[in-house]
Order: C-alpha cells, then structure tokens, then sequence
C-alpha cells in the first residue's frame, strides 16, 4: 500500500469524541462553559490547520508554527486530521515541517515510520519537522534516513541528529564519517558541522571547502549558493572564538577576489590550529572546492520529491558530467553530443510545446541547443506528488532513452552502474516508465 | 564502444561567474539604470516576522532593479502577479516572507514560466501584512526583461 494512503489509526474515542481538556468545573453551568470554550479552541485549531495546509504559500509556514503554538488542542486536531483518509500526506510539507513539538505517542511512531519511507512525498519537511523536536529514542529514524536519496533528507537528519544531547551520540559519530563525504555539498557541511560539535575539529576541513566552491550548472551559481550557506553556518558556529567573522570572508565574492584572498588562508590556518593533529592529510577530490563549469549543448536535470535528484550535461568536448560542484566525469565517444543532437533536429516540431504538466515538487529539464538556436531551449514536464499517467510525450521519451542509453551496460563500473539506476528510477518516477 | 574513463575533472577549469552588482550610489544614475541584484541578496537572510531588516536590504528600497529567479510552482495559470523565488523546485516547502518577491506585472499577464527569467522594475520593501500574517517583504512592479 502507499504510504500517502496510510492514515493514522486512532480509536474512535480519541478522534470522534475527545475527552475534554482540563474540564475539573464542580457546576454544569461552568462545565457547559468550559466544554463551549474547548469546542471554539478546536475550531480555531482546525482552522488554522486548514490555512497552513491550503492557505496561500506564504502564509502556511507561518499558520503552521501558530498552529503548533496551541499546544494540546493542536494536538487533538493533528492527530484526527492524520487519521483521515490521506494520511500523514494530506497534512502537507509547510504543516509537516512545522509541528514536529505535537509529534507524540501514535503520531510520533507514524511520523518516524514515513521518514523512512521512500514512498512518502514530504520526507524532507517530515525530518525537518521531527528534528525540531528531536528525541534520543528518533536515533534510528535519523541514521535510516541519512542514506535517502533526496540530499534535503539526509541534510535534515544529520540537523535532527544535532538538536540531541552529544551523550546520545556516540553511535551517531562513527556513522557520519560517510556523511562526511557526501555527493551533496549542503549534507557535508552539515555533517562536518556536527561533527565539530562532538569533539572532530577536523572536520571543519570539509566545511572549509564548501567556502572554496565557484562552481556553476548552467545558469545556476551553485557555488555560490553553497558558499552563502557554509559562510552563514560557520560563522555560527565560530561564534565566540577568534574567527567569528571568519577574517573577513564574503560570500558574494569568488574565493579568488577582493577580502576571500587572505580570508581564505587565515581561516583555514586558524582552523588547523584548532584542530591539531585531527587536521585531516588530504581530503577526497569530490569534496575540494573547485570551478567546474558544467555547461554544454545538452543537459538534464531531474528532481523528484521522492526519489531524489540530478543533473546532467554533455559538453561540446563529449564528457558526459554528472552532478554539480565537482561532477563525475564520463568521457564519451567523440561526435556523441553531435550525433544526439543530429537526432533531435525534428524534436520541436514533433512536440509542439515546451512544457508538459503542471509544476508541482517533480521536474523533468530537458536543456538541447539544437544548430541555428540562439540559446538552449528548456523542455519540461512538471508534476506534483501524486503519478500522472503517460505524461512524457513520446517523443521526449526516445530523448530521455537516449541520455540512458550514454551510460555503458550494467557491471562496468559500480559507480556508473549506481548512477545509470538513478537516472532509470528517476524518469520512472517523473515522466513515467520508458 | 564507448569508451568510459571515471574520473573527477580538474579543478579551476574556468572561473565561475558572479552576476552580483553593488547598488548605484548615485541616485539620478539609479532612476535611469536599473540596478543589477542577486535574488539571494534578498532571500537568504535570517529573519522573521517582526525583525529589523538588514540596512543593505532596505538600501534597495524604491530603486529600480533587475533581478533574476524562478515562479513559484503555486502558479498553475495566466496571472499578472507571482512570486518570484531563488529555486527551480521549490520541494522542501516553507516559503517564507523573505523567500520571495511578489512581482506585480500590471496589466501585463503571463503564463506560467518553468527555468529562470528576469524582472525589471521598482523595488518596494517591508512588511505586508494580511489578516495577522506577513504576505510579503519584497514587492517589485515591472515587467519580464
């Protein structure tokens, strides 16, 4: 069964007729009072349930957080609301990731049981919200996930893990040394933060690199993006020593110019000293912070609310990248791009639009500049959560089979053959079997 | 055959590109020339409603910029008004006041736009508040550059 469609099973007392809350009174008529009071209390809980679940975007984070501020009303109502049909999943990723403090008993169980689901949608908003709130016994929920495909997954773990006293931790450090070299610079960051926290100095080297990163994918500044998030979270974590400004470091700039210059040294001298001898020898070639520009005639990029992400290019030197900041690189034969492009020629004339679906948390990004195109033309197909039958058109089918077909026959390499199942199970997910 | 060689590029292939220019300090060239900002100069600061906003922010106030993002993924038809935000995808939800600007096109109408695209026109920041919730920071009337 799919877990979307998994609701709790609460029993008929709890959800249809709930004991009242802190109903002592000795007279009816105060009884009556208090019961009415309960009663308004409820629905205005269940209002602004329904606001942080269908309200307009900006407002369901925040309908969400005063929703939670109600305390045991709010709890009551969470909990009928998850036992209706549609779950745990009908409640919505901004209501999921804020109200982790009214996961409890029953709920909390069911919570950590759709963490680790792969099947439920909201997994990201679900860690989040049940890190919040992290308790000792949420342990093995979070080391499950920190091995979910979706990077905002296992980022959330690690976070959940975070919010846990150190003496809860001592199975936790020997299972984030993988985490500490992660494919995603966001999760490593993370990890080497925590880390630090429980007495690894050293692996403030791996956050280090997150402020070295320039790269970019296409038009998006990925470096960029990760150096504005590892400056905030080190300096958070360096706040109190003698690098809280982390000697001058912007994130806006490259890590070549203007304060990075001399920032960059400094901060990692002072982190060297501080970790001693636990300052790591080398550190994997993924990890280092580098410039790799990855563009090229023909991208992909896959996003699955499910089943994770990626992205694709094949430069117009026939290297098949894979992943951003420092991607893995396949060396294809030459004329690959050329040949593939060739065969696309017709594609926009056979699929008349560029666009199939409607947006939702699933992105197919077909990027193809085909001869004579002034830019890169982006074919998407868009879905929400839920499977929509036959959505990718046919002739966008052979294309994805094509970007398939680039990675060799299973059992030529454990690293390609892992990532040719991911790119198999994310259009299985997205745009449908092909 | 295809050949296959597994391997990570070298770093430093090319530098990466910044598309982050400082506000104009002259006012009469800033009415005149828009002033080119990075989304996330704008959406990736800590804040919550109620909070101060960082002086360069409210720097930006009323002066005419361009600025690159994403429609949010709530807009499903033609519409002249939409949240612009800093991600293609947008799945981890929680989208925050500070997370986006509203983009008021006018008369103008378009249809849902998947991939990044610029705005041009006249930055309007700080709180808006609708029945006792913050609905946006940054406002922006323009038009798609």
């Amino acid at each position: 069964m799919p877990f979307a469609c998994i609701a709790l099973a609460m029993s008929a007392k709890s959800v249809v007729a709930p004991t009242p809350l802190q109903v002592d009174s000795k007279t009816s008529g105060a009884a009556s009072d208090e019961a009415a009071a309960l009663e308004q209390a409820l629905a205005e809980a269940r209002g602004m349930l329904e606001r942080a679940r269908t309200g307009y975007p900006v407002v369901r984070p925040q309908a969400a957080a005063r929703f939670a501020s109600m305390g045991e009303v709010a709890q009551r109502v969470l909990e009928e609301a998850a036992s209706e049909p549609g779950g745990l999943a009908a409640l919505g990723p901004d209501v999921l990731a804020n109200v982790g403090p009214l996961f409890s008993g029953e709920l909390r169980e069911l919570v950590r049981s759709a963490a680790v689901h792969l099947d439920f949608p909201w997994r990201p908003a679900l860690v989040t919200g049940l890190g919040a709130a992290a308790e000792p016994a949420d342990r093995a929920t979070f080391h499950a996930a920190l091995g979910d495909p979706l990077a905002a997954v296992r980022s959330a773990a690690v976070a959940g893990l975070a919010k846990l006293e150190p003496k809860h931790l001592a199975e936790s450090a020997d299972l984030l040394q993988p985490v500490l070299v992660d494919r995603d610079g966001g999760v490593r960051l993370e990890a080497a933060l925590l880390l630090d926290s429980l007495g690894q100095p050293g692996a403030l080297a791996t956050a280090l690199e997150e402020l070295r990163r320039a790269d970019t994918f296409f038009e998006v500044p990925t470096g960029t993006l990760a150096r504005r998030v590892a400056a905030r979270r080190l300096t958070e974590r360096l706040a109190g020593t003698g690098a809280a400004q982390l000697f001058g470091y912007e994130p806006r700039n490259l890590p070549t110019e203007g304060p990075n210059v001399e920032a960059l040294p400094a901060l990692e001298a002072f982190l060297r000293e501080r970790a001693g001898e636990a300052w790591p020898a080398s550190l994997p070639a993924h990890v280092l912070g580098g410039a790799i520009r990855v563009e090229g005639p023909l991208g992909l990029e896959l996003r699955s609310c499910r089943a994770g992400e990626m992205q694709l290019a094949i430069t117009a030197e026939d290297v098949l990248l894979i992943g951003s900041g420092s991607p893995v690189a396949i060396e294809l034969p030459e004329g690959t791009g050329a040949d593939l492009i060739a065969a696309m020629s017709e594609l926009p004339e056979r699929l008349g639009d560029d666009v199939f679906g409607r947006p939702g948390c699933d992105l197919e990004r077909f990027r193809v500049q085909l001869p004579g195109d002034e830019r890169p033309r982006n074919i998407h197909v868009l879905k929400g959560a839920e499977p929509v039958p036959d959505l990718r058109p046919a002739a966008l089918d052979e294309l994805a089979a094509a970007w398939l077909n680039l990675f060799p026959a299973e059992g030529s390499n454990p690293e390609i053959d892992s990532q040719r199942e991911r790119l198999a199970t994310l259009f299985d997910s997205i745009g449908g079997t092909l | 055959m295809i050949r296959i060689t597994l391997t990570l590029l070298p770093l430093l292939l090319v530098p990466g590109r910044i598309p982050m220019a400082a506000p104009q300090a002259d006012a009469t060239l800033a009415a005149e020339q828009p002033v080119e900002i990075d989304i996330y100069d704008l959406t990736d600061i800590v804040w919550q409603p109620g909070d101060p906003l960082p002086q360069d922010v409210l720097d930006l106030d009323g002066k005419r910029v361009v600025v690159r993002g994403y429609m949010h993924q709530s807009i499903l038809s033609r519409t002249n008004e939409f949240p612009l935000v800093n991600d293609a995808c947008q799945c981890t939800g929680n989208l925050m006041p500070h997370h986006f600007i509203e983009v008021d096109l006018g008369p103008r109408e378009t249809d849902p736009i998947p991939g990044s695209f610029e705005v041009i026109g006249t930055l309007d920041i700080g709180e808006v508040e609708q029945d006792g919730f913050v609905v946006s920071v940054y406002r922006l009337r323009g038009k798609i550059y």
